[in-house]
């Protein structure tokens, strides 16, 4: 066991008869550290005489090594660092009986390098060596298996590899190689993490972590270190400096533990926060799922299966078809009377290389008011190993790739929510569907649990690239082409389909709105622009008439609504002003939760927008409900959430409750309305910054002075969280190496006094904490002709102890202890400025 | 810049550990890794504060170190000083030793690349002082300049170490060890011995002058008007006048190159020559001392401040590039410390002129006494030897080399065209006043009472 005492030997003779007892032990047990001694000594002496390569290797190998490490309490505070590591890579993988043999490895193989720490091993080492062969070899076979996901291999081959490691772990480096290793493994379970608990486990890790480094750093300073004797000069110092020595809490207080972990922190956070947030740089072979065996029964071969469907209606007919807490856009049919009540449960985690939102179903067909699905049958795709390519009909140029990971957290629809455009689908299941509108179905409804991965692209909303892929003079000729020729009117009069009988009035405005735009794209982003400016979010929204069409009502007379009006409305008029579009569904981004990197998507964030046609381009989604963010699905992050700091901000914004937000926006509009500017800045400035300064002048009253408050009974609790308040902040002062105040500052003679001892101490003379005010002025009076220091601590020792000191209260302005003490003050500044 | 960014290699691994670990969280949008990266960087963080923090406040110097004699251990002693308000942890000490007294270190070289020792201070609290005490043997004679001391700190996670050095120069002495004079040999000469001691302690003594107390001196001789008025002790010196003297001659030159090794003539006339500085302090005979040496005598006294201990090393090194000497050391004080570190701070020279010597020896002999002539040098050429010895009567010579017996004959004191110095050579040879010894352990007691 290691201790943190000196080594007491007075002599290298003393040091080698110690070497020497040890030997003896060693010899006792396993009798290995006297052979390794000799060894070593063979090793510093002998050098390889073999020439060329093999020399050099064996001279490398031979080579001194440091010795053996004998603390045991290093190498078990090590080993729970990698214990915690493991238990937190195995709690992501979920293998129990992985979980097991990697244990008693662990365990069997510390306790083995510690028994044999002075031993060679050759026979451990060779079992290792091949032990980590087969690993690599199972590693590449799994790799084989699944290229599509490396990171069972991977974490199979780093914990098996550890496990290995420990039985080879005798000396210092090799314990901290093993720290490496855990901190690696910790950092794979935190890429498969998506939930908070691994808080827990990383925090563990962080504090034995750097309680193993500073074991370490103990060891190191050992190694190699000459014997010698080190002798306290004055025990009676050491007592009056370390006061805390005497307490219970001398443990934390002499191993600064408190004040380490607090600076890890605090410089943690500074730098977590300081941290750059990237959009991800996307990796193509690092997106994956885990465990994409589990298979589910199929029950569908491509239409909507909702869980959520109220079993009343049947889904084919019926509007109100789904229960009261979900939303009904997940449904072949969406009425948009009828949203549904959405919660605020999570509803799914998701991974995202960037901002976007989450497609569900796309509905071409419009009957005034309702949105229906295309009629067509899906299409199957099927692949009995991962990925699943789904087939994309237009091309992929300017479009961003967007790797996201899906974790479900309750149960929905067999939608596939995906980004944009899918390329790549690493699913649960061989077979998906899709159709013309590339609606993603599975052939089961999403469970809480499952885990899916898609690769494909989110197209960025920039202005300048929009006019640049769709100006004539900037198209290549083919692009030219397909823009003049107008192709896409044959395959996309669905999307420009309306129901009959439809106001005239809304073909004007839609007429009105994109005149004189040279492109699809900014016919729609100018209706989209008008929708967000001149109408209002309202959900629930206000009651329309059943027998009317709805975007009628909608943008004519009640010209309020939610998302699925607006989504509506701005389709419509597209189609109106000849522009293909679609009404689309899914969910908004979420909040993005920067400790565990995943977007939280809930219930209420639900949502529906509109996908228009822009030839050369494709189609792009667009959002016109102003409670939005942003008119586009898919932009560039705010400056803010380009650093941690804003997503920290933003995520502890989303984290208050609203109702608690609302009152403190109604309180500041009370404060502004009724108060005048004087009185909102005396209640919100003034009172903070008297009360700050109420426990600063606690904090430096004296002990004497805090006798004189009355009592715990007559206390308000201000006066007790002033009092708990200064005393927390007093007792940290010497700790946060502020500058000490002590006695009655509140005496002006006193204060005087201060005020020479800060100007003798610019002088460079430093009164001491030993030295009493007589000494400290013995000692300056010594060295210069300066009468008015022993003066003034002679006042300030008549003030202090003398028989004119009333405890408190100040001393009258016309004291003559008061005027002789400034007299003496100003003469000694005299005194120093004449000798600068 | 290579070289210093070495030093930090383990920080450097760490920090890309920590940039991997961001890019990889970027690449996968992991917020943990994110978290990770910030954890290592503020491990490196803290361990840079830390480091830098711990050695605010201390203060350290060297004790004074006591003279030691060779083969026995020399005690070093550090006084170090916590005037910080916050107690001092894992303080490290390397002790740069001179070569030729550099231990076996506890680790190979390859780990110790700087060889250096190191000293651990696990604790020092706040307002408080340690010192750290450690031994080494001192394994040869010489004196040995101690340089700075430098701290190291790395606490509390070993990154980062940060290292100053403090100015403590301090003087090692290691003073040769004399073989006792044979027994037989030496009761010959006990009635010339106490008959000096008689004279000196009595009447005849004239005031000579004023020097320096050293330790050891009898205090009845200090003189205690003059030492108020000087602030040190000062110490009456005597003329003699009758009484019988030895003189020294350390013929310390060499033909050959040392090297760093020691050379064991030299070794050999040092052991003579200490044995008899500690006749002189038992008995009071009197003894001078004359060697040839790098530097100038003024400058091989040793002094307990350590400014005059660095403006010393200074002068020392100036000396040796811009002036050529050889000078003449001497000591004809009565303390046996002087002449012991007179006796060590002397090196074998390279061939050079024995001019200097020469004429001092002449000086020295022109008085009544016994000479002593300790040579380290085979090619004291006859004609040299004749200045050596114009009264074979008072002379006695021992070389002191590890040469073989005719070589040093026929190249000496026996040439074959010199004959006219061959039968007093031989002379002096038969009546014992010539000796020859090859090691320092060669029957010195006898070599000693023979020469008395």
């Amino acid at each position: 066991m290691s201790t943190n005492s000196p080594s007491w030997q007075t002599s290298p003779s003393t040091h080698a008869a110690s070497t020497a007892n040890q030997s003896l032990a060693g010899t006792n047990r396993h009798g290995s550290r006297s052979s390794y001694q000799a060894r070593q000594a063979k090793r510093t002496t002998a050098n390889s005489q073999a020439p060329g390569c093999l020399g050099k290797w064996l001279e490398f190998i031979h080579r001194p090594k440091l010795p053996p490490e004998d603390s045991i309490l290093y190498r078990v505070v090590s080993a729970i660092t990698l214990t915690i590591a493991v238990t937190a890579a195995l709690n992501e993988l979920e293998w129990p009986l992985y979980s097991i043999a990697i244990y008693a490895l662990t365990f069997s193989g510390y306790v083995y390098s510690y028994r044999f720490r002075f031993g060679r091993n050759i026979g451990m080492k060779l079992a290792i060596c091949v032990f980590m062969f087969w690993l690599l070899f199972d590693f590449f076979n799994g790799l084989a298996m699944s290229l599509s996901d490396p990171r069972i291999p991977i974490a199979k081959l780093l914990l098996f590899l550890h496990a290995g490691h420990c039985f080879d772990v005798p000396r210092r480096r090799d314990l901290n190689y093993s720290l490496v290793v855990g901190l690696v493994l910790m950092a794979f379970a935190g890429v498969l993490s998506a939930s908070l608990y691994f808080g827990i486990f990383l925090s563990l890790f962080t504090l034995m972590a750097a309680w193993t480094l500073y074991l370490s750093n103990l060891s190191a300073c050992r190694e190699g270190s000459w014997p010698c004797r080190v002798t306290p000069l004055d025990t009676t110092q050491v007592a009056t400096a370390n006061p805390s020595s005497s307490r219970k809490m001398r443990f934390l207080y002499s191993y600064h533990i408190p004040q380490t972990i607090c600076t890890l922190l605090l410089f943690g956070v500074v730098i977590y926060c300081c941290l750059p947030k990237y959009e991800g740089l996307r990796l193509h072979t690092m997106p994956m799922s885990l465990d994409l065996s589990i298979r589910f029964p199929r029950l569908g071969k491509g239409e909507i299966i909702n869980p959520a469907e109220d079993p009343r209606f049947p889904s084919s007919s019926i509007k109100h078809s789904v229960l009261a807490d979900d939303y009904a856009g997940f449904n072949p049919i969406v009425d948009l009377f009828h949203r549904g009540t959405l919660s605020d449960e999570l509803v799914m985690k998701v991974r995202s290389s960037r901002w976007s939102y989450y497609r569900g179903l796309a509905f071409t067909y419009y009957d005034g008011s309702t949105w229906q699905l295309s009629p067509e049958e899906p299409v199957e795709i099927t692949s009995p190993v991962p990925p699943l390519s789904i087939p994309t009909r237009y091309m992929r140029e300017r479009v961003e790739p967007t790797i996201q990971v899906y974790h479900i957290e309750r149960l929905l629809p067999n939608v596939i929510f995906a980004s944009y455009q899918a390329w790549q689908l690493y699913f649960p299941s061989d077979t998906v569907y899709t159709n013309i509108s590339q609606n993603l179905t599975a052939p089961f409804p999403l469970e809480e649990g499952m885990v899916y991965s898609v690769m494909g692209g989110s197209r960025l909303h920039n202005p300048r690239a929009v006019w640049t892929m769709t100006h004539p003079n900037e198209l290549n000729p083919s692009a030219r082409r397909r823009m003049t020729a107008q192709n896409y009117q044959a395959g996309f009069d669905r999307y420009l389909q309306l129901p009959q009988g439809m106001s005239p009035r809304l073909k004007e405005l839609a007429l009105k709105l994109t005149k004189s735009r040279p492109n699809n794209y900014l016919k729609a982003a100018a209706i989209c622009l008008y929708l967000r400016n001149n109408y209002a979010y309202q959900n629930p929204p206000p009651p329309f008439q059943h027998d009317k069409e709805s975007t009628e009502q909608f943008l004519f007379n009640q010209k309020r609504g939610n998302c699925q009006q607006f989504a509506s409305s701005l389709a419509v008029l597209c189609r109106a002003a000849n522009i293909p579009s679609r009404f689309v569904t899914g969910y908004l981004p979420g909040t993005y939760n920067p400790i565990t990197g995943y977007y939280e998507v809930k219930g209420s964030d639900a949502h529906a927008w509109v996908e228009i046609f822009q030839p050369t381009i494709g189609w792009v989604d667009l959002d016109a409900t102003p409670s939005t963010d942003s008119s586009s699905p898919t932009t560039e992050p705010k400056d803010s959430e380009k650093w941690m700091i804003g997503n920290v901000l933003s995520y502890l914004k989303s984290q208050i409750p609203v109702s608690l937000l609302e009152q403190v926006g109604l309180f500041m509009q009370i404060v502004h309305e009724k108060l005048s500017t004087s009185t909102a800045l005396t209640l919100l400035v003034v009172i903070p910054l008297a009360f700050i300064a109420w426990i600063a002048g606690n904090m430096f009253r004296s002990k004497e002075q805090e006798l004189t408050l009355p009592s715990d009974g007559l206390l308000t609790p201000w006066h007790r969280l002033a009092i708990f308040a200064s005393r927390v902040l007093r007792k940290s002062v010497p700790y946060l190496n502020w500058p000490k105040l002590v006695g009655p500052v509140a005496d002006p003679v006193c204060l005087i006094y201060y005020d020479m001892l800060y100007t003798l101490k610019q002088a460079g003379y430093s009164r001491q904490p030993q030295q009493t005010p007589r000494e400290f002025a013995k000692l300056v009076t010594a060295k210069h002709d300066w009468p008015e220091v022993s003066r003034l601590t002679d006042i300030f020792e008549i003030r202090r102890y003398g028989t004119c000191n009333d405890g408190v209260g100040a001393e009258p302005v016309d004291s003559p202890l008061r005027q002789e003490a400034e007299r003496c003050l100003v003469e000694l500044q005299a005194h120093l400025k004449g000798k600068s | 810049m290579l070289k210093k960014l070495s030093n930090y290699s383990t920080e450097i691994k760490i920090a890309f550990l920590a940039l991997f670990f961001l890019i990889v969280g970027a690449n996968t949008q992991t917020g943990w890794l994110y978290i990770l990266s910030a954890l290592v960087g503020s491990l490196l963080l803290t361990g840079w504060v830390s480091s830098r923090g711990t050695l605010k406040g201390i203060a350290v110097k060297r004790l004074p170190i006591a003279p030691t004699l060779k083969g026995k251990d020399s005690l070093i002693t550090i006084s170090v000083s916590n005037e910080s308000t916050s107690d001092k942890r894992n303080i490290l000490i390397k002790e740069s030793i001179p070569e030729e007294l550099r231990p076996e270190l506890p680790l190979p070289e390859i780990l110790l690349p700087d060889r250096r020792l190191k000293l651990v201070i696990p604790f020092i609290p706040a307002l408080s002082s340690v010192t750290v005490s450690y031994t080494i043997p001192a394994k040869r004679r010489g004196l040995y300049y101690l340089d700075n001391i430098c701290l190291i700190a790395s606490v509390p996670f070993g990154m980062f170490p940060y290292q100053t050095s403090i100015t403590a120069h301090d003087l090692l002495e290691v003073y040769p060890v004399g073989p006792q004079p044979s027994r037989s040999a030496y009761c010959g000469h006990r009635d010339l011995l106490e008959d000096s001691v008689i004279r000196q302690n009595g009447e005849g003594q004239d005031f000579y002058g004023l020097r320096n107390y050293t330790t050891g001196e009898d205090i009845r001789y200090i003189h205690w008007p003059t030492s108020a008025k000087y602030d040190r002790l000062m110490i009456r010196q005597f003329h003699e006048t009758g009484a019988p003297q030895y003189s020294v001659v350390l013929c310390n030159c060499a033909p050959y190159e040392v090297g760093d090794q020691e050379d064991p003539g030299l070794e050999a006339a040092i052991s003579l020559a200490a044995s008899l500085a500690k006749l002189r302090c038992e008995h009071g005979v009197r003894v001078s001392f004359l060697a040839l040496s790098h530097s100038a005598p003024s400058e091989a006294h040793t002094t307990d401040d350590s400014t005059a201990h660095s403006e010393h090393r200074s002068q020392q090194a100036a000396s040796l590039h811009t002036q050529s000497g050889p000078f003449i050391v001497s000591d004809e004080s009565c303390s046996e410390s002087q002449a012991l570190h007179l006796l060590a701070s002397l090196e074998t020279l390279p061939e050079t002129s024995l001019e200097p010597l020469l004429q001092a020896q002449e000086s020295i002999i022109s008085q009544q006494g016994l000479v002593l002539l300790l040579t380290t040098t085979p090619n004291l050429r006859p004609e040299l030897l004749a200045r050596f010895l114009p009264n074979s009567e008072h002379c006695r010579i021992v070389f002191c080399a590890s040469y073989p017996e005719q070589h040093i004959l026929s190249t000496t004191v026996m040439a074959p065209a010199m004959t006219d110095y061959q039968d007093a050579a031989a002379a002096l040879s038969e009546q014992g006043y010539f000796t020859i010894i090859h090691r320092p352990e060669d029957n010195l007691g006898t070599t000693l009472g023979q020469m008395l």
